[in-house]
Formats: C-alpha cells, structure tokens, sequence
C-alpha cells in the first residue's frame, strides 16, 4: 500500500517556518530585554543571543545527545579546564575542533532528517506468523544535499515492534530504499500512524529525528493451518464452456461436442472429430457448480481466562482456514460472526474480493457480548441456505445450548450442518506450529 | 594467526575503506604521539601493525588474534609499562601514551565490529590528546590537521557502514540486491567531510581567539633547551675542537625597532644584539665568572629613559634564558617572564611556568652619543673595567709579539702613559689589530683540522689562518688583552637583514655572531668586528640544493610564526584583538552613520533645492546595483529552477494539432478514445466503422508516431499534408 504525501519534503516548509519564527522571535525578546541605555554593541549582542536562544530552542526539539555524545560533551570540558589550566594552546584548538564535531553534527543531522521524505511502502494485508516486509521510499529535498545514515522507524502510539529499516545514502534529489520486516504474532489491525526519520550522521554524537504523519492500516490475518480429513465435499458439474476453468486444481471434465461458432477460440476445436464434417467441432468441458458453504463463528467468551482466548483464536483460525480452502476448492463462502462489535453476515461469494472480505472480517473479531449464536443463525436468509454447507465453528462451548428447534430448522434448509467446537477442533484441524508455540509460550 | 575473509555484506558495504580510513588515523595519531614524544619505536611499531591490517584489508581479509592471546597481550603490555615507569623517572603522560599505543595494537588484531573501531578511534584520540600537552610545533599542529581529516573521515565512514550493514542485513538475496542499492556513497561522504572539518577548523579558530588564558601554575617547569647548538650560545665559548659547523636558516628572533615616540624607525644598520660576553680565556676557552652577581641597577632617570630606542624582541624559547639587545640595554621588561639583571647589563629571562611560545620582552637601549646623564648613569651601573683583571691572562708569546708587531705605531703613541688603557689610542689598536687579522685570516666553518692540543688563537694565528667568528672575536680580544687594552669578547646575533614586509629585523640562527667589545673611557665598551664580511652571505649552491635551502628557509620561517604569533596568543594579543575589532566596527557603524545622514540631507535637499549631491548619486547608483543583483539572481533561479526539480517526472508531451483535431473528428461522430486502445487501433475502427478513407488516416496516424515516439521532427510540409487529410476526413463524415 501506498500512501501519498503532499509535498515532497513532508512539510519540511513548516518546520523551517516555525524555526524562523523562534529565531525571530527569540532576538525579539533579546531586543526588549537589553538596557535601555547601553550601547549599540551591548543591544546587539542581547539581539544575537536572544535569537541563538531561539535557535537552540528549535533545535532542541529535534536534537538531542546521544550517549557517545555526552560522553564526547564531557570530554570537551575537561580538554578545556586543562587547556584553560595549562595555557596550552594546541588544547585550546583541539577543544574548538571538539566543539565544532558536536555542533556541526547538530547542524548536519538536523538538516538531514529534515530534507528526507519518506513514504511508506508495505502490503495492506498480512498473515499472523508470517513475515511481513514493509518498505520505504526516502527521498532527498531539492535543497537537502545528499543523506547519509538515515533510519526509519515506526513511532507513535500503540506502534508495533517493528525493527528500524537503514539506508546508508540518500542521494541528493534522489531516492533510495529501506525496509524491515516485521512478524505479527496476533491477528487484529495493526494502525500506523507516524514515521521517525532519525540520523546521527557524521560522527554519532547527536540524534537527529522527525516525525511524520503518515496513517495507513495493515490487517493481519488469522494464521493458516491445516485441516485434517475432508469437511468439504466435491461440487457437481452444472455449466459446460469451451474452455476449462480458469482456476487450478479444479475438477473439469469432457461434456460433449457442438459447432464451432464465430469466437470460439481455435484452440479448443477438436480436429479428429472435425475431420469427418464439413465444419469444425469444438469441445465442451464441464465445470463443477459452486456449492456454498456458510462458516457462522461463535466467539463470545465465557470467562476471560488465556484458555478461553486461546480456544477462541483457535476457532479463528480453523475459520480462516476453512474459509480459505473452500474459496480455492471453488466453493461459494459466506460467513455470520461477530466483528468491529457488531453481527457482520456476508453473503456468500467466490473470488478473490470475498476472500479479502471474509478474512478481514476475521482479523477484527473481537470479545463482545452483543451478538450470540442463535442470534447470528437467525440472520441467515431461508433462501442462503438452500443447498448449502453450514459450518458452526464454536470458539466459546455454547453450541452445545443450542436449541433443538434452532437445529432442525437448519438442518431443514441445508444441505449439511457440521458444529464444531471443544475438543473437536482438534479432530479436524492442525495449528501452524509457529503461531501454536507463540501462544502456548 | 587466523585470517578470515569479510563476510558478502562486509564486502558489500565497503568495510575496506572504513578499515582503512581508521589504520590511517591510527597510524597519525602515533606518529604525531612519537613526534610529540621525540621517540620513534612505539610508532615504528604501530606502523608495522597497521601495514599489516592494510594489506589484509586491502585484500577482504581480517587478521585476527585469538582472544586468549590479545588479553595475555594486553597483561603483559600493562605490567612491562608499569614496571617501566615505575622503575624510571617517565613522564606519566608519556607511559600513558605508551600503554594507549601498544592497547591500540592488540585492539587491531581482535576480531572487530562497529564497536571496536569506535574504541580504536577514540583511543588515537587520546593519544592525540597526550601529545597535544607535550608538544606545541608546527608540524605537530600540520599533522594534527591531518587526523582532523582521516579522524572526520574514519568516523563517518563508520556510521555509514554501519547503515549500509543493517539495510544489507535486512536483504534476502545480496547477490540481487534491487535498483535502490546505490553501494557506497563516497562523493557524498567526501563533500560532507569538506563541510565538517571547515566547520571543525573555523570553530577551532573562533575558541581559540576568544577563550580567556589561565596564569598556569602547576605545571611542568621549562624543558630546557638545546640552545646549545644555536651557535654560540652558551655560557662557554670552547675553541680549537676540530668539527664542521651548519649555520642553519632558521629564523629565531624578530625585532621591532621603536624611537621613544613609538614609531617604527625602519632599517637601523647593522645591529650587535648581545647576550653574553666574557673576559677570561683560559685553556682555549671563554668562560663567565663561576657566579655571576644578580645586580639591582638603580631605575634610569626619566630623561634617559625618554631617549632609549625601543627594541621589541621576540624569539624563540630555545634561547632561554639570555635576552639579546644592542648595548647598552638600560632596561628590560616582558609580561611573559622575570627579568633579571646581572653586571655589565646582562639579562636573564626565567619564564615562570612551562613555555612552547614565543617569548616577547622590550629592551630599552642607549644609543647614537650620550647625553651626559644617560653617561654618568651608565659609570654608575657599570663599573669601569680594572686594569688589574688583565694581570692573570695567559697569551702565547708568539701572539703577544704579533699583536706587537701590527700595532707598533699606536703603541708608541701610548707610550708612557700611567694608566695604558681606556684611552682613545685603545680604540686604534683594536681596530688595527681587526684590519690586520682580516688580511691574515679568512673565515670558514670547517675547523676540522683545530688541534685540540694546542692554544687555539695560536693555532687559529699561526697554523689554520681560518676559522670562524669565535676565533677572529678570540684573537682579537686575546691580542687586545695582551697589549693592555680593555677588551672582552661577546656573543649573540648580529642583525642585519630586515623584512620590510613584517616591518621588523628577523634574525636566523646563521647570524650568531661573536665580537669583540673595546672599553674606552669617553665611549664605553665599542664594538670592534674582527671577522672578515661576506659571512653573511646564504650559503652557496645550485639546482636542488638550492631549492631545498629556500624550503627550508619558508619552513623556518613559518615556524617562527607559528610559535610568535599562534602559540604565543596570550590574553594581551586577545584583548589586542578585540579592541582592534571593537574599533573596526565602531569605526564601520560611524561611517554607515555618515553616510546614512550624507543621504538624508542629499535627498531632503534634491527635494527641496533640486540639487543633486555626490551622496544621493552614489545612493542610487548603489540601490541600483543591488536592485540589478536581485534581478540578475532571480533570473538565475528562474532558470535553474528546473534543474533543481530534475527528479520529478517530466510531463508528457502536447500531442501536435492535427492528431488533437483528428481526436475532436472522431469523437464527434460517436467514435470517442479508449486509453486502452492505442492510436492504429483507434484508426482501424474509425475505418471499419465510419469508413473513413484509410490510406488518408494511416498516414496521420504514422506521423503522430514519428513525432510522438521516434523523437523524430516533420517538416512543415508534411504537417500541413496531416491537416489537410484530417479536414478531408471531417468533411467526408460530415457529408
């Protein structure tokens, strides 16, 4: 996903604005404060420290020492009690030239982190357990010069761990690329909100850092797993095409022959056949129909313990699994759960879209008390559940409650009904072993 | 001893260079420790190790020790230096110095990461730091410039490297590294330094002009010198050791020349600028008396005072602790050190703490005919020499009677007298002798045929007929001695070459000189040179050795600068400075001030009288001078605004007219364009379906591509032809 900026220089204009304004500000106040009667000396210097003071105080908000810098800062000083004890002269220099390594590292990380811009490059969509790269296009303000040492990390509230990416150089109205990677161990929506471009470039005394807004969202899939035995079963041949199905691993067969006719492709004419007529003849495939499936998930939690989350996110994921292996054996998948709070019933659909939908309604499940499993089945329409495979996946033991009524009436409508739940899941499915150790520990 | 190669990522992200940048500043930073230090071995052995690592670096390869080795290493370095200093008397900062070098060494053959560079470096600094407190030359200075430079370079080199290893960690496939992989920025990091260490240098500067100087104490009394070799100058003067002397270039000494208003008075002739003189000889040898006396001569009267030149002095501390001044120097002063004043007004400098500057006093001296006051002052402070002090003096007969036998003439004319000294007739016989030992003698610095055994005024007389200043001044002082006259011999500079540049006389260490000093009762102690001139001359030479004197002679001569007026920066010449700059600006503000009221009545009387002043012409013509740079400037910026936006995408090309018209054709008549369809697809529908003639729309559409995709240009010919076949199409669909 990318998320544009603006302006190139991620409101670089600002900061430099309301540098100035400090600076102006600052020799404002050193104007105001100088003695009335003193001389146009004394007010210029009050004028020129007022606005050092200001200048300072800008910096002070995107500088700061690091470690090795204060070290080095105390180092300073004491090169300068000797040098002002032993009138040596080549110590006065040497502690200038150490002066002069912190200021103008100041100066240059500062001036770095503000010319770079950065845009975040990463995907919209992850899986729990798997790793995720997530990159960045630095690029260097027309003014900037070139950037060295640059480091792009995630900040603001609630961000996620994730390591910081480098570039080593940035060149001058140029970009260059970082990234990192990152391995969600929970399901959920991870929020990005701000980016931290830091520098300690040249020599790794001062840190220089800038923030960015930069809000984008990136949905982490339940973990993939894998199901034991045969919970689907194979679908019926209902429409026949001259061509096979687009998707792989189906199960097309012969149908017949017809007429070629004006756009079929030639590919698919059967020349053995076409060789005894006076036109051409083409093959007919059979594509098995699409049966449904409906996964209703049941995620209420009866007590907070790590055992019951760790039952509901099982649940999840056998859903997200089951959901996942139906689309790609060519199933039609809707779901009833409960996401973002609310009762969420998505229609049954094929496609990649559906997958994307279902499955991030998944990642937002969330413990709730709104919306329990008899409610989620009777939101299911009479006519959805016509030849359809209804899946109850029970991440919370109240399957069990059900009542018969509710029961029967669905197994009236449906083709099948299978409730899973308690020590079943089990049965019919194997955690990934990653995501199962992860949360065992 | 393992060697293991750089890792692809090590390679792939230039550890070479930022190894080798940090055994440069490694390798500086002992030399300037051994420079420092006068001491070559502990350097010579880092340069070993660091030749090492540089060709194993050179190669992606690290050597590495094992740490079992490095830490015995690194035990056995500590007890040997401790059990050294403590056994010796070292200076702590120099075994410091040792112990930081030879911890630096283990460190290099130790398996390194990011962290041990940054060790290694920080420790060269602190040997830098060591140095820095024991040496203040100039090439300490030029070789600290240098690890500025590699130190600046090291350090940077190491953070990008540790940049570009992270970023590098964080790729699958090093050997497919994507188009953002841009290697190793070394242009950039090379402009960046350039801006760094300016920065580093000019705050250097600023710090060290302005930071107020301590009174010292606690440290170190004065290293003493080695004055010894600086021609003469000594508290003996030894003859007739068989030796070759080098007189060198080096500037040691340079004096201003005031009158008692204070003004520069210029060129002064040749100058006698003594510091000692002697008056026993004995066994080849001038010696001082085996205590001098400490005199408290009574202060000048204001008078005489106000008729003494002023001579401002600085030289360089080697030549501690004689002051150097054409006699008579009634008086000597300096903020920098104690003056003291012996008999015969002689001086000593004791400096009170430790000093790598230059020394700076100011002599006042008595000079051109006397005024009776300055004369009996002088009688007063300077006893007259008694004739007495001659008596003991041990001259070969064989001088005696050739100093007889030049100076016949004058010495019947003195015939009789009670007293045979301090008279004019004194001065003849000098002078005789002089002009006698000129024609006899000339002057050379290889004395290596001088017989110790023998007298050396009789060698230099009899034998040699050669030597240089010390045997002319001896002989002459010798023969003037035994023939009753008062005279003694003295050593110091003779000044003759004057900087008009610098406005001073600069002194060089060949202008050592000796002479001898003739008392007479109306004059006082005259010089009388008895070398023969010409030695004054450079030395003579040709092709490259002339060159490399004349370098030599620069060197020098940027180390007396150096030392006068960088090291010797104290806070007189700071508050010197900032009253010099307090009244530059003062002086600036007035003159805007001026010039500002010059405008305001120029304008108020262009205005009332219309009149045009000088003022209010050069107003307007510098308004618009400026005005004209402003424009000139953003007429620049204008141009090279595009250039500066070069990274952004170049937006697509105007399609030319007749395609646009073609365009507005078909859409009209329902045909509008897909942007999935391109321009011959478009043409091969509006054919099928509008039937549009297709010869007639093939050739449009052909030309649009020439001039759209081949870069290729269409003569005004063919672009007509395309309008008139788009017109012919619009007309066929209207009809």
């Amino acid at each position: 996903m990318q998320i544009a900026l603006g302006r190139h220089g991620n409101g670089s204009l600002g900061l430099r604005v309301r540098a100035w304004a400090w600076v102006a500000a600052g020799a404002v106040a050193g104007a105001l404060v100088a003695p009335a009667h003193a001389g146009w000396m004394v007010r210029l210097a009050c004028v020129a420290g007022g606005a050092l003071a200001g200048a300072l105080w800008v910096a002070a908000g995107t500088v700061r020492l690091t470690v090795a810098g204060w070290i080095f800062l105390g180092a300073s000083v004491l090169v300068a009690a000797t040098a002002i004890n032993s009138g040596l002269p080549l110590l006065f220099a040497m502690f200038g030239c150490m002066l002069g390594a912190l200021h103008v590292s100041a100066v240059l990380s500062r001036r770095m982190a503000i010319a770079v811009g950065v845009r975040r490059d990463c995907p919209a969509r992850c899986r729990q357990g798997r790793a995720v790269a997530v990159g960045y296009v630095l690029r260097s303000g027309p003014r900037g010069g070139a950037c060295l040492s640059v480091r792009v990390e995630e900040s603001g509230r609630g961000a996620p761990e994730l390591p910081p990416a480098h570039c080593g150089y940035v060149p001058a109205r140029g970009e260059a690329f970082a990234r990192t990677e990152m391995t969600p161990s929970r399901r959920g929506r991870i929020h990005l909100e701000r980016l931290a471009v830091t520098t300690s470039f040249p020599f790794g005394l001062v840190f220089a850092s800038r923030e960015l807004r930069q809000e984008a969202t990136l949905v982490v899939w339940p973990a993939r797993g894998r199901l034991i035995g045969s919970l689907l079963q194979k679908g019926e041949a209902l429409v026949a095409s001259p061509s096979p199905s687009v998707r792989a691993g189906g199960q097309d067969e012969f149908y017949g022959l017809r007429e070629y006719r004006l756009g079929d492709s030639a590919r698919w004419i059967h020349w053995r056949r076409s060789a005894g007529r006076r036109e051409p003849v083409i093959r007919e495939m059979s594509r098995p129909r699409p049966r449904t499936l409906w996964v209703v998930l049941e995620t209420h939690l009866p007590d907070s313990s790590a055992a019951s989350i760790g039952r509901r996110e099982r649940a999840i994921r056998l859903a997200g699994t089951l959901i996942e292996d139906s689309l790609a054996a060519g199933y039609r998948v809707g779901a009833a759960l409960v996401s973002a709070g609310r009762c969420v019933v998505i229609a049954p659909a094929d496609r990649r879209a559906q997958r994307h939908r279902l499955l991030d309604a998944l990642a937002g499940v969330e413990d709730h008390t709104t919306c329990h499993l008899p409610e989620m089945l009777g939101r299911l329409r009479q006519t959805w559940l016509r030849h359809a495979h209804v899946v109850i996946i029970d991440g919370s033991g109240s399957a069990d409650a059900l009542a018969e009524e509710t029961l029967s009436r669905l197994r009236r409508h449906c083709r099948s009904l299978s409730i899973i739940g308690g020590d079943r899941v089990a049965e019919v499915f194997e955690d990934d072993p990653g995501v199962a150790r992860a949360e065992g520990d | 001893m393992p060697v293991e190669p750089f890792s692809a990522i090590d390679v792939r992200s230039g550890r070479r260079r930022v190894e080798l940048a940090v055994l440069v500043t490694v390798f500086v930073a002992s030399a300037m420790f051994a420079l420092a230090e006068r001491q070559l071995l502990f350097a010579a052995i880092c340069a070993i190790g660091v030749i090492v690592h540089a060709l194993a670096a050179w190669r992606h390869v690290e050597i590495h020790a094992h740490r079992m080795v490095l830490n015995g290493s690194v035990l056995v370095v500590s007890a040997v230096l401790l059990a050294r200093y403590l056994s010796s008397d070292e200076d702590i900062l120099i075994s410091l110095g040792h112990y930081v070098t030879l911890i630096q060494l283990c460190k290099l053959f130790e398996r390194k990461k990011s962290r041990d560079y940054v060790q290694v470096l920080v420790m060269s600094l602190l040997l830098v730091l060591a140095g820095a407190m024991k040496s203040q030359d100039l090439l300490f200075a030029l070789l600290g410039l240098g690890y500025l430079l590699s130190l600046s370079y090291a350090a940077m080199a190491l953070m990008v490297w540790r940049s570009l290893t992270a970023a590098l960690q964080q790729e699958t496939f090093l050997a497919r590294l994507g188009p953002g992989w841009r290697g190793w920025p070394g242009r950039a990091v090379l402009g960046r330094l350039g801006v760094v260490v300016i920065a580093m240098i000019a705050t250097a500067v600023a710090v060290f002009l302005v930071a107020p100087r301590g009174a010292g104490g606690g440290a170190p009394p004065l290293r003493v010198p080695s004055a010894r070799g600086a021609g003469g100058m000594a508290d003996t003067v030894r003859l007739g050791e068989p030796k070759s002397l080098y007189l060198s270039d080096r500037i040691v000494l340079r004096m201003v020349l005031r009158s008692p208003g204070g003004e520069d008075l210029g060129p002064s002739g040749l100058l006698y600028l003594r510091g000692r003189s002697f008056h026993d000889y004995v066994d080849s040898r001038w010696r001082t008396p085996v205590r001098r006396r400490q005199h408290f001569p009574p202060q000048p009267l204001a008078d005489v005072l106000n008729r003494t030149v002023r001579q401002e002095v600085q030289m360089l501390p080697s030549l501690l602790p004689m002051a150097f001044a054409t006699y008579p120097a009634v008086a000597v002063s300096s903020s920098q050190v104690v003056v003291r004043t012996f008999d015969d007004l002689e001086y000593d400098l004791k400096p009170p703490q430790l000093l790598d500057s230059s020394v700076r006093y100011t002599a006042r001296v008595l000079t051109g005919p006397l005024s009776p006051r300055a004369r009996a002052y002088l009688r007063a402070v300077t006893p007259r020499p008694r004739y007495e002090d001659l008596a003991g003096l041990e001259v070969s007969p064989r001088v005696e009677l050739l100093a007889r036998q030049w100076c016949a003439d004058p010495l019947r004319s003195r015939r009789g007298r009670q007293d045979p000294g301090a008279g004019p007739q004194d001065l003849a016989i000098a002078r005789r002798l002089a002009s006698r030992l000129k024609q006899r003698c000339r002057y050379t610095l290889d004395l290596t045929g001088a017989d110790p055994d023998r007298d050396a005024v009789d060698d230099f007389l009899f034998r040699l007929r050669a030597g240089h200043c010390e045997y002319f001044a001896s002989a002459l002082t010798v023969m003037c001695q035994a023939l009753d006259v008062r005279a003694r011999l003295s050593t110091g500079f003779c000044a003759h070459a004057y900087d008009a540049e610098a406005g001073c006389y600069v002194v060089r260490q060949r202008d050592a000189h000796a002479w001898t000093e003739v008392y007479t009762d109306q004059t006082g102690w005259v010089v009388v040179d008895a070398t023969p001139s010409g030695r004054f001359s450079p030395p003579a030479g040709g092709g490259l050795g002339r060159w490399w004197t004349r370098a030599r002679d620069v060197w020098w001569r940027w180390e007396f600068s150096w030392h006068a007026e960088v090291i010797g920066y104290d806070n007189q010449a700071r508050r010197q400075l900032g009253s010099w700059m307090r009244n530059r600006a003062a002086g600036g503000w007035q003159a805007v001030k001026r010039a500002a009221l010059a405008v305001f009545w120029g304008l108020v009387e262009l205005f009332a009288r219309g009149r045009i002043s000088e003022a209010v012409v050069w107003f307007f013509g510098g308004m618009a001078a400026v005005t004209g740079a402003i424009a000139a400037g953003l007429i620049l910026l204008r141009f090279r605004r595009p250039a500066r936006r070069g990274w952004r995408a170049a937006p697509a090309p105007k399609p030319p007219a007749f395609f646009v018209h073609l365009l507005h054709v078909l859409h009209r008549h329902g045909l509008g364009r897909d942007p999935s369809r391109t321009p011959r697809e478009l043409a091969r529908q509006a054919v099928e379906q509008l039937h549009v003639p297709a010869g007639a729309l093939d050739e449009v559409v052909s030309l649009y591509y020439r001039i759209r995709w081949s870069r290729g240009s269409a003569s005004a010919e063919e672009i007509r032809a395309a309008e008139q076949h788009v017109r012919r199409i619009g007309e066929i669909l209207s009809a």
